[in-house]
C-alpha cells in the first residue's frame, strides 16, 4: 500500500484532489468512525490497567478481612467486597493482567496456527485437505476442557500452561473458518490470474487469498477473546490455572458464583469487565475491518 | 499473417475429463468429457478464434493450455517443449510468454490491490523492473491500454467494466508475452465497450506482434478479430479453417447451423435456417459415434457407430465429419461438387 503520488494531470476527467495513500486514507476513515474510536479507547484503557494495575488499586487486592465479607458497594468499596472481604474493584484491576494476557495471547496463538493451516487445507484441497481436516475434526471432537486438563496434568500449573492448553484446543475453529474462505476464494479469477503469472503457492495463499479473508478473521478473533478468559476461569476453578495468590476475572467469578443470590456484586462486576473488554475489542475489530477494506474507501 | 508461419503453440490430442463422484465412498462413477481429444496449432502472429456454445469446452481448453486446469491426456507444445513436462522454473518462464485475459472483469482483479501494486508485484516477481524503471513501465502500460496515469493508484472497484478489462489487459501485457489467451474478454461488456476493447486488442497485436487464442461464443466478434476460427461442439473441435473460408464455405453441419443463426439485417434476405433439433447432449454421456449425430441433419448410418476423423478437406481447412471421409471426399473433389452438393442437399 505505497501508492503516494498519483499525480493530478491536466487531463479531462482527472480527479480534482490528489488521491492519498491507502494508509493515510485508512487513518482518516478510522478517525471518522466513532464506534471504532470507542473500541480503541476501551482496548487501550484495559491494556493500561493490565500493565499498571498493581499501582492504581484503591485497596490491597489480596488483603483478606473476613469481618468485611460481602460488603455491598459503598463509598469505601465502590464495587463491594468478596467472600474474603477483599475489594472487588482492586481484584478486577489486578486481574486484568492475567485475563487480558490469556485472552489476547490465546487468540493470537490460535490464529497463528489455524490461519496457515486452514489456508493450506483450503487452497490445496483434495487429499491434503481430507487428511488435514480430519485432524481438525479429531481435535474438535475431543472435549476441550479434558484435553486442557491432560495438558495441564503433564505440564503443571501456571498461566503459560493455561495459554498453551487453551491454544491447542481452540485453533481448529480458525482453521475451519479460513479453509472455507480459501476454498471459495481460490476459484476466483484473480487467484487464477495469479497462478497464470507464475506466482508460487505460498505467495498466492498469503498475499492474495489471506488479505481477502481478513474481514472474517478479524470479526471472529475479536468475538473470540471472551472464550479463553472464561475457560481460564474453568481451569482455575479446577485448581489448574491461576493459583490462589493470583487474581483473574474468571477465577473471581467462579468462586463467587455461589454467593450470587445475596452478594451479586462480587460476581457481576468481574463479568461486566469481561463483557466490556469483549465489546471494546469487537468495536475495534469492526472498525478495523471497514478501514482495511479498500472498497469502503471514499 | 498466413499459414506459411511456424506454429507457436501446438495442442495435440488434448483431453480433459472431470470425474463425477457419487455413492457412499465418493467413487468415480463417470466422467464429464469437457475437452475430448482436440488438436490444433496456433501460428505466430495470428488470431485463432475458438467458438462454440456454452459448455462446449472452449474455456477449459484455454485454461488447460495454461495449466490452470490439470489435463487428463495429450500434450501442449510451446517452442518445442511439452509444457506438461515443465518444472516450476520452466513454468515461470512459460507464463512470461503466455498470458491470459479473463472473461469477468469484476472477478479477475484482486479487490485489495491497486493497479500499480499489482503491476509492480508482477515485475518484481519476474525480475523485470524495479523502482523508477518499473514506474516508467507502468505508465507506458497504462497509456498502451488507454488508461491514464492517475488510474495507477486506484482499486479495481473504482473502475467501470470496460476499464477493468483494460487493467486486465495491462496485467497480461506486463510480462511482454508472445501469446495471449483471451477467454471471452468482451462477452461481459456492453456492446459499445466491446468494440473498443476489440479494437484495442487488434491494435496491440499489430504493435507488439502478439498472437491470440481468442475464445468467444459471439460469432460476429470472432469474425471481426480472427484470422482462423475453430468451432467446438461438446468437447470436440469440429472444424477449423481461415475465417473467410469458414464464413463463406462452412463444411461441418454444425458450423452451418451455427452460421445460419446469425441474424442478417436485410428484410429481403430469406435464408433457410438450419435449425437444430433438441438440446446439446450431456458431456458426461456423449452419444456414441460422432457426438453431433443426434442433432445432425445429414446424419448417416456410419455416424451413429464410428467416430469421424479430422481431415484436411482443402489446404488448411480441417473438418471432423463423416461427410468428408475418404470415399466421399474423393468423389466430391473429383466432381468438384463438394460445396454444391451440400448446398443442394434436400434435407437442409
Amino acid at each position: 500500500m505505497t501508492v503516494k503520488d498519483a499525480k493530478v494531470s491536466s487531463e479531462i476527467g482527472a480527479p480534482i484532489k490528489t488521491s492519498t495513500s491507502f494508509r493515510d486514507d485508512a487513518i482518516r476513515r478510522f478517525k471518522k468512525n466513532p464506534t471504532a474510536i470507542i473500541g480503541l479507547i476501551i482496548a487501550i484503557v484495559f491494556v493500561l490497567i493490565a500493565i499498571f494495575g498493581r499501582y492504581i488499586t484503591p485497596h490491597d487486592p489480596f488483603a483478606q478481612n473476613i469481618v468485611n465479607s460481602h460488603q455491598a458497594p459503598s463509598a469505601e468499596h465502590w464495587l463491594g467486597t468478596d467472600f474474603f472481604g477483599r475489594d472487588v474493584l482492586s481484584r478486577i484491576i489486578v486481574g486484568a493482567r492475567i485475563s487480558l494476557l490469556v485472552g489476547i495471547s490465546v487468540i493470537t496463538i490460535r490464529a497463528a496456527i489455524g490461519i496457515p493451516y486452514g489456508l493450506i487445507a483450503g487452497y490445496y484441497g483434495g487429499k491434503v485437505e481430507m487428511v488435514m481436516m480430519r485432524i481438525v475434526d479429531a481435535v474438535i471432537s475431543f472435549p476441550g476442557i479434558i484435553l486442557a486438563m491432560a495438558i495441564m496434568a503433564v505440564r503443571g500449573q501456571g498461566i503459560e500452561n493455561v495459554i498453551l492448553a487453551l491454544s491447542i484446543t481452540g485453533w481448529p475453529m480458525f482453521a475451519r473458518l479460513v479453509r472455507g474462505e480459501a476454498m471459495s476464494l481460490k476459484e476466483r479469477e484473480y487467484v487464477q490470474a495469479s497462478r497464470a503469472l507464475g506466482y508460487n503457492d505460498g505467495k498466492i495463499m498469503f498475499q492474495h487469498i489471506l488479505p481477502n479473508c481478513l474481514a472474517t478473521i478479524i470479526v471472529y478473533a475479536t468475538m473470540g477473546i471472551a472464550t479463553p478468559i472464561l475457560a481460564e476461569a474453568g481451569l482455575s476453578f479446577l485448581g489448574l490455572g491461576a493459583t490462589a495468590e493470583q487474581a483473574t476475572w474468571g477465577f473471581q467469578m467462579s468462586i463467587e458464583r455461589q454467593y450470587l443470590r445475596y452478594a451479586w456484586w462480587s460476581v457481576t462486576f468481574p463479568g461486566m469487565a469481561v463483557m466490556i473488554v469483549v465489546l471494546g475489542f469487537n468495536l475495534l475489530g469492526d472498525g478495523l475491518r471497514d478501514v482495511l477494506d479498500p472498497r469502503m474507501k471514499e | 499473417m498466413e499459414s506459411v508461419q511456424k506454429p507457436l503453440l501446438k495442442v495435440d490430442q488434448l483431453k480433459k475429463y472431470y470425474p463425477i463422484k457419487g455413492g457412499v465412498l465418493s467413487r468415480v462413477i463417470g466422467q464429464v468429457k469437457a475437452v475430448d481429444d482436440i488438436s490444433f496449432e496456433v501460428f505466430e502472429g495470428e488470431t485463432l478464434g475458438l467458438v462454440g456454445e456454452s459448455g462446449c469446452g472452449k474455456t477449459t481448453t484455454g485454461k488447460t493450455i495454461l495449466r490452470l486446469v490439470k489435463h487428463t491426456e495429450g500434450s501442449v507444445t510451446y517452442q518445442g517443449k511439452n509444457i506438461f513436462d515443465l518444472t516450476k522454473k520452466g513454468m515461470r518462464e512459460f507464463y512470461k510468454d503466455v498470458q491470459i485475459i479473463f472473461q469477468d472483469p469484476y472477478g479477475s482483479l484482486n479487490p485489495r490491490q491497486t493497479v500499480g501494486d499489482m503491476l509492480r508485484e508482477i515485475m518484481k516477481f519476474h525480475n523485470i523492473a524495479r523502482g523508477e524503471e518499473a514506474e516508467k513501465k507502468i505508465k507506458e502500460l497504462m497509456k498502451m491500454v488507454g488508461l491514464s496515469e492517475w488510474h495507477i493508484g486506484r482499486y479495481p472497484h473504482e473502475f467501470s467494466g470496460g476499464q477493468r478489462q483494460r487493467v486486465g489487459i495491462a496485467r497480461a501485457l506486463c510480462l511482454d508475452p508472445k501469446l495471449i489467451i483471451c477467454d471471452e474478454p468482451v462477452s461481459a461488456l456492453d456492446v459499445s465497450i466491446q468494440s473498443q476493447i476489440l479494437n484495442l486488442l487488434k491494435e496491440l497485436q499489430q504493435r507488439l506482434n502478439l498472437t491470440y487464442l481468442f475464445i468467444a461464443h459471439d460469432l460476429s466478434v470472432v469474425k471481426h478479430i480472427s484470422d482462423r476460427v475453430g468451432v467446438m461442439y461438446l468437447g470436440k473441435l469440429v472444424e477449423i479453417t481461415k475465417t473467410d473460408e469458414l464464413f463463406e464455405v462452412p463444411l461441418h453441419p454444425y458450423t452451418r447451423a451455427l452460421l445460419s443463426a446469425i441474424p442478417i439485417a436485410d428484410v429481403d434476405h430469406s435464408s433457410i435456417k438450419a435449425i437444430l433439433k433438441g438440446d446439446v447432449p450431456s458431456p458426461s454421456n456423449p452419444p456414441k459415434g460422432c457426438v453431433f449425430h443426434t442433432r445432425c441433419p445429414e446424419c448417416m448410418e456410419i455416424c451413429k457407430k464410428e467416430l469421424p476423423v479430422m481431415r484436411e478437406v482443402k489446404p488448411g481447412h480441417f473438418v471432423y465429419c463423416h461427410l468428408y471421409n475418404e470415399e466421399m471426399l474423393d468423389e466430391n473433389v473429383k466432381n468438384n461438387t463438394l460445396y454444391n452438393k451440400i448446398e443442394k442437399n434436400p434435407k437442409n
